[in-house]
């Protein structure tokens, strides 16, 4: 019992300090209001928006893939799908199914990619990306997508996006904790080469990692597409500032990840982000300064994270020092 | 033995592979040398400019007046007899404007035999100079600086590569007289439209400040990035409010968001904005961003979007419902069409000069859209295929279909247009 509240504790302590936080120094700088309101709002879309991406990336990522496509997965499943419904006069679900649908066929395209080709995924996911970017500008004459005002946009805000968010975490927790996808994953993750010569297929679970992702990302494409009404093509890689704000949830998912389930980490991350986002916005912050701090915050929270076990040394350290000189005594 | 043999007719080899490759070049040279001779040099071929002192054309290089065959030509896209390859510098495909500009070109390539090569999106000076030279490459004749942030040593670059070179580098003088300069005779000019960036900012804030808006939040772009274009329209916006203000008007900036849409800060501020009790949202570039926020908000009937845009399919809703109420408008076909008959005249021997003999800035209007009716005109014309300048304005402009035009008539029809012009 302990332990558990020990869990839980530590899973949600860093989103709840962060608001902690930012409610007294909002309050003193004369900016009442944090985490209420429309601000909440923002907050809750920030948190599965970047969360769905945050958790796109966190399959691939620590398996030593990086994904240089995920902004552009987003902005041409987006565009491809968007356009299929405004054009057919489609609703809100066809919205959700078809642009997810398109996404996953994406990742698959990524995936299948990545194992055929046998080069680093760095190399590969540009040229994916690259790619997608460029079909993206193709398409439609280079207009991108524009339903503003479309009444199948609903996917923004609740309860439709925890509704969507939380059947992708659900069956997440199910894929990583009860499934043989999720152990290979995890053994994988843990050191590929014994993985692979103890019969795991790595290209397999590979390519549904991917696949994952891409639902992942198409679900971040439909709430994003809710929320703005349009989405433009991006070239010259520059669909890759749509996965910047993802970092510092992974980072926060995988120190928490020992505390609690992976995905629900990561979320948390994202929470913790959201807050930190919409707290200098509360507080006039420039979005320049913005920019530094977050920075300093991941880099922070890497150097916390790289050099923790460290601290725990030092304790085993002194504990058993402290054994010693008892036994001495 | 047999390695001396060798050794000997490798030499030998080396040689004559030497000599070939110094023969080639020296002829190459000595081509060269002519082909430059024969280009229209700035003095002999504006003498007539130096003589009539007012007379604006360059005479064509070639025996044939324009004028002899001009009963003869055309619009049906068989004019120039030689295809005229042009590269146009372009900085993002997905802009309103660049598409904007591309449908126009292509209505005109209908009428002209000419071809557009259009960049990649370029993002600097290297990138830019790097594309001018694919443009040579390619066998354009021209190229038009839509997007310049090598300044004038864009125009010397193309020079060097005997292509003209179309842009006006912003309004900025000393660049135009460098490029003037540094590139001579391949130099044509380009518009101005005074400070544009700046005074792009400042007319929608005195737009806005006649529409009654007091309080007013103000997208700056890239303005805190200290991005140029965009410092410049902020400062622009920020004057015209003082402006206002000294003249009477209750107006003031109550919050500025700064960086584009597609970041969580942006998204976080945006949620801010929508909290806040103002009047008009003034955008130092697209506007789009807000409008499904401000529909969900309820404030639609309440709220004024203003920005530097496009009159397209985008906006035309809105503006209709009074949502965007104030559009500051580059024309494609007043402020950028006009490269083609500058081009057209240049690559037919009849560039059209000032009274130095040299390309040259001139005036365009940016055009302020502020009522439905103005914006219907542009659209609804744009909408039916037609054009605010067509290719018969163009073939009007160019010395081989009208002896009688010359760099005033030019000017003067070009500096001529405003919104209240188009019917």
């Amino acid at each position: 019992m302990k332990r558990i509240l020990k869990n839980i504790v530590m899973t949600i302590a860093i989103p709840v300090l962060v608001y902690v936080f930012f409610l007294i120094v909002c309050n003193l700088f004369g900016s009442p209001g944090f985490g209420v309101g429309s601000d909440l709002s923002t907050i809750l879309y920030t948190t599965l928006y970047t969360g769905m991406i945050a958790l796109a990336m966190s399959y691939n990522l620590t398996c030593g893939r990086f994904d240089f496509s995920v902004g552009s997965t987003i902005v041409l499943a987006a565009i491809l799908g968007g356009n299929i419904v405004k054009d057919n006069k489609l609703g809100p679900v066809a919205l959700l199914l078809i642009i997810v649908v398109i996404a996953a066929v994406l990742g698959l395209i990524s995936g299948l990619a990545y194992v055929a080709l046998k080069i680093p995924p760095m190399v590969v996911s540009i040229g994916i990306a690259m790619v997608y970017e460029a079909a993206g500008l193709m398409f439609n004459r280079a207009k991108g997508i524009k339903m503003i005002g479309n009444s199948a946009l609903i996917f923004s805000k609740p309860p439709y996006s925890i509704l969507i968010a939380g059947v992708a975490v659900l069956v997440l927790i199910f894929l990583y904790n009860f499934t043989s996808f999720g152990f290979q994953w995890k053994m994988l993750r843990s050191g590929q080469k014994i993985a692979v010569d103890i019969g795991v297929n790595e290209k397999l679970n590979a390519v549904i990692c991917y696949v994952i992702a891409g639902v992942l990302l198409g679900i971040a494409a439909v709430m994003y597409l809710s929320k703005f009404g349009t989405v433009s093509p991006e070239i010259g890689l520059s669909s890759s500032s749509f996965f910047m704000s993802a970092f510092l949830p992974l980072f926060i998912g995988g120190a928490i990840e020992k505390y609690s389930d992976k995905n629900i980490g990561v979320l948390m991350g994202a929470l913790a982000q959201a807050m930190i986002t919409s707290g200098f916005g509360k507080l006039g912050f420039s979005s320049s300064l913005q920019t530094v701090l977050n920075g300093v915050i991941v880099m922070a929270f890497l150097v916390y994270t790289s050099n923790s076990y460290k601290l725990v040394l030092r304790k085993l350290h002194k504990e058993k020092l402290a054994r010693a000189l008892a036994a001495a005594k | 033995m047999k390695k001396k043999v060798l050794s000997m007719m490798l030499a030998a080899a080396m040689v004559f592979s030497m000599a070939a490759c110094g023969s080639d070049d020296a002829a190459g040279n000595d081509q060269g040398g002519d082909t430059r001779q024969e280009e229209p040099s700035g003095d002999e071929d504006q003498a007539p400019a130096d003589e009539g002192g007012d007379t604006d054309i360059q005479e064509p290089a070639g025996d044939e007046t324009p004028s002899d065959g001009a009963a003869d030509i055309t619009l049906d896209g068989s004019w120039p007899e030689e295809t005229v390859k042009i590269g146009f510098v372009g900085y993002d495909q997905a802009s309103e404007q660049q598409q904007a500009i591309t449908a126009y070109f292509d209505y005109l390539c209908e009428n002209f035999n000419m071809e557009i090569m259009y960049s990649e999106d370029l993002t600097d000076a290297q990138s830019e100079l790097d594309f001018i030279g694919q443009c040579a490459a390619a066998g354009c004749k021209a190229v038009i600086g839509y997007y310049n942030e090598a300044k004038e040593q864009s125009a010397i670059t193309c020079a060097d590569y005997q292509m003209y070179y179309w842009g006006g580098f912003g309004g900025d003088e000393e660049s135009v007289a460098a490029a003037v300069e540094g590139a001579g005779e391949y130099y044509l000019g380009g518009y101005t439209l005074g400070d544009a960036e700046y005074e792009a900012g400042r007319s929608m804030a005195k737009a806005l400040a006649e529409q009654g808006c007091e309080k007013v939040v103000l997208c700056s772009g890239g303005a805190a990035m200290g991005v140029p274009m965009f410092v410049s329209r902020k400062q622009g916006f920020e004057d015209g409010v003082k402006e206002a203000v000294d003249g009477g008007a209750t107006m003031e900036i109550v919050y500025e968001v700064e960086g584009w849409p597609g970041t969580d800060a942006f998204t976080a501020a945006q949620t801010s904005v929508m909290d806040m009790d103002i009047d008009a949202i003034a955008s130092t570039f697209d506007v789009a961003m807000w409008f499904q926020l401000v529909m969900e908000s309820g404030k639609a009937d309440s709220l004024k979007l203003a920005c530097i845009g496009e009159v397209s399919d985008t906006y035309y809703d809105f503006f209709n419902s009074g949502l965007v109420s104030v559009i500051v408008y580059d024309n494609e076909e007043t402020c950028f069409g006009n490269a083609i008959p500058l081009i057209l005249n240049a690559v037919s021997g009849t560039k059209l000069v000032d009274e130095s003999g040299n390309g040259f800035l001139f005036p365009v209007e940016r055009w302020t859209i502020t009522t439905p009716e103005q914006y219907n005109s542009v659209y609804d014309l744009h909408d039916a295929g037609n054009w605010v300048v067509t290719a018969e304005d163009i073939a009007n402009l160019v010395v081989a279909f009208n002896a009688d035009a010359t760099t005033d008539t030019f000017k003067d029809f070009y500096g001529s247009f405003t919104i209240d012009s188009v019917k």
